[in-house]
């Protein structure tokens, strides 16, 4: 129903339409019209976007993440085995696998190394300075440790396999500072999930301090161009401008438009800490974290080694998401096993030592993956001189024969844990009595053990739990087949 | 009988009619009321709400991605800095792989990198002397003797990701005041050159129309 009521003018006879307005009531009105017209919008313009734009703290999940992908198939036996593999030595399977059989050590759960090989002295040195010496390293971080993997889909030898996506990483499956990982040496192609993730990339060659750094600065040279606060004004000014011309583009009713601000305007304000002179530098300089020279004496190891010590530390400090790093020239049978097999042994032992170093440093969790293309199949061990950290020993080298992939191989994985309560770990596959492996049918193929040995780490580095962006990024569904904990 | 005919057809008339009654107050009965918003009926539902020919798009803007960062602050330059020279182009290559990948603002990763290739541009463009030979800036003078050029070269920096909106339209005045303030700023900071002053121009400019706009 409608009711109408007939009103006339009279009916406002009560209520007078215009109160009075004096000149000085004008004036008034006049000035603070003026100012709201010049004035407000600028102070609008300057307040609006940080007031709209909340941008999260910076995010550093500690915890070390680094792979080795030793390209071309060395003696993966020789490396270090899991517990069953151990219980079953014999003078076959340690000479297949280029060990002694004889001078075993277990450090943790699955994580058995032979005393004598290049990679088990290597381990057990330590790095230089650490305190406490060998014996103090064993225990505070070597008995921390656990290790596990997949052994069997790795069956492809040199060039078969070398292509088949060995290679994983990390952001952003790992939040860190920067959101990217450092790969190293990496020319062979990642696995499908892998492609593509946010990354700073160099050249084995170039594995420097200086050349780490280069990656997380910005090019060209900030020296007088910008600063820091130079670039944090221009942020301020880019978002007052999107907000300016956000009117006539009606951004305010578009979807998606907050959030497009939000996520770009926080992730330009990022940028200005790379405007910070040698900021890159400063982080893979070992000198300069106080933590790393507390442990160990940085002078004393190579670039190489300085470089990787930084950038292990700075993704297990959570500045950088992993350390992905390809190792070539490991398809090393037929080669000397003083000059050529034991050096590149010792080196990615070295490489782990680093890695623990680094994890122990940061008082961080850590996960170290280490994959090969195949294996090479040795005829037992060659006494030989070497040098380890500087230090003159004689070590046990495998004679390493020829291409065997099919008979022997791993993907491994080892878990550091500072409080000393590392996973109990799996090592999948069955071993015969010539130290053989049989793959897990459950794991099928060298994808899913790769996927699923990265998933491990991603749980053991994010208290239990995978994350999820990486399971809908490798399309896992069953995640639980391929982890090993 | 015809007079009471007439009246009652005028009576009729007179009750059922819709003119005005005169002006009216908010909750007065017969007059009109205030409009009231439909639940759900919001701005931040704009957008097909269901699936549409090519699959569901709920979004209203849309992020750069690869490449196309950078072609953009490229245009947004007016071709003074090049994909294929400078260090636009090894910027690019350092940082291709960590662009953004999909236009989608809610999947995307990566802006941060799109600024990163706006300074490379804008570096291009003060190293290879455009600053001054485009945008009139005057190197050797002083941030505060600047402005005017700096903020005309900030609107055609913007105006060249716009289509001349940064100049043109009801937002000029607004866009003016910002890089204003911008130029202000940078002139009462330590030690900020005119040079700095007009890489953090050219990084605004070029950071708005490549990215935040969502266009």
């Amino acid at each position: 129903m409608v009711y109408k009521s007939k009103q006339t003018w009279k009916d406002l006879i009560d209520k007078k339409p215009h109160v009075g307005i004096t000149r000085r009531d004008l004036l008034s009105r006049g000035l603070a019209t003026g100012f709201l017209t010049l004035g407000l919008p600028r102070i609008l313009m300057s307040s609006i976007a940080e007031a709209a734009l909340s941008c999260p703290p910076v995010t550093r999940t500690p915890g070390g993440i680094a792979q080795i992908y030793a390209q071309g198939g060395p003696t993966m036996g020789a490396r270090f085995i899991g517990d069953d593999q151990a219980s079953l030595m014999n003078a076959t399977m340690a000479a297949n696998y280029g060990i002694t059989g004889t001078n075993l050590l277990r450090l943790g759960p699955n994580l058995v190394i032979d005393t004598t090989s290049p990679f088990g002295a290597t381990l057990l040195q330590g790095p230089p300075g650490f305190p406490g010496g060998a014996a103090a390293w064993q225990t505070s971080v070597l008995n921390k440790c656990s290790a596990g993997g997949h052994r069997g889909p790795f069956n492809l030898d040199d060039g078969a396999g070398a292509n088949t996506g060995l290679m994983g990483g990390a952001s952003p499956f790992k939040a860190s500072q920067m959101g990217k990982d450092i790969l190293i040496g990496v020319n062979n192609q990642v696995a499908n999930w892998a492609k593509g993730l946010p990354s700073g990339s160099i050249s084995g060659n170039n594995l420097t301090s200086a050349g780490l750094g280069s990656l997380l600065t910005m090019s060209p040279n900030p020296n007088g161009l910008v600063t820091s606060q130079t670039m944090t004004d221009a942020t301020n000014a880019s978002l007052d401008l999107a907000t300016a011309l956000g009117s006539v583009l009606n951004n305010s009713n578009r979807n998606g438009s907050a959030t497009l601000s939000s996520n770009a305007g926080c992730a330009f304000y990022g940028n200005s800490t790379l405007a910070t002179p040698n900021f890159g530098q400063s982080l893979f300089t070992p000198s300069n974290i106080t933590q790393l020279t507390t442990n160990v004496t940085v002078a004393s190891l190579t670039a190489a080694e300085q470089a990787q010590l930084a950038a292990y530390y700075q993704s297990a400090a959570g500045v950088i998401g992993g350390v992905i790093h390809e190792l070539g020239g490991r398809d090393y049978h037929g080669q000397s096993p003083q000059n050529v097999i034991a050096p590149a042994d010792i080196e990615e032992a070295r490489s782990l030592v680093m890695f623990l170093a680094a994890c122990y440093s940061a008082g961080s969790k850590g996960a170290f993956l280490y994959f090969s293309n195949g294996q090479a199949i040795a005829s037992g061990v060659q006494a030989v001189p070497a040098t380890i950290g500087g230090t003159a020993v004689t070590v046990n080298a495998p004679v390493a024969k020829g291409d065997a992939g099919g008979s022997y191989n791993a993907g491994l994985i080892i878990f550091f844990d500072p409080a000393g309560s590392p996973p109990s770990a799996t090592m999948t596959g069955t071993i015969n009595s010539s130290g053989n492996a049989q793959m897990s049918a459950s794991v099928g193929n060298s994808a899913n053990a790769v996927a699923g040995l990265y998933l491990s780490a991603y749980k053991w580095l994010n208290g239990g739990t995978i994350p999820a962006n990486a399971l809908t990024a490798m399309n896992i569904t069953n995640a639980a087949q391929y982890t090993v904990y | 009988m015809r007079k009471l005919i007439l009246f009652a057809i005028a009576f009729i008339l007179v009750s059922c009619s819709d003119h005005a009654v005169g002006p009216g107050f908010h909750n007065e009965v017969g007059a009109a009321v205030a409009a009231v918003s439909i639940p759900g009926n919001d701005s931040s539902k704009a957008g097909p709400t269901s699936a549409v020919s090519g699959g569901t798009n709920t979004l209203g803007v849309s992020g750069p991605t690869a490449e196309s960062a950078a072609f953009r602050i490229a245009n947004g330059l007016e071709g003074n800095a090049s994909v294929t020279n400078g260090n636009l182009r090894q910027v690019l290559s350092n940082v291709k792989t960590n662009l953004p990948k999909v236009t989608n603002v809610n999947n995307a990763a990566g802006y941060d990198q799109v600024q990163l290739l706006a300074y490379a541009a804008c570096a291009d463009v003060v190293q290879n002397g455009q600053a001054s030979s485009v945008y009139n800036i005057q190197m050797s003078d002083t941030v505060a003797n600047n402005q005017a050029a700096l903020v005309a070269a900030g609107v055609r920096i913007l105006d060249a990701h716009t289509g001349g909106l940064a100049s043109q339209s009801s937002a000029s005045t607004q866009v003016n005041t910002v890089l204003t303030t911008l130029v202000q700023t940078e002139s009462t900071a330590s030690g900020v050159t005119t040079k700095m002053a007009f890489m953090a121009v050219c990084i605004a400019a070029n950071s708005a129309g490549s990215t935040l706009l969502g266009m």
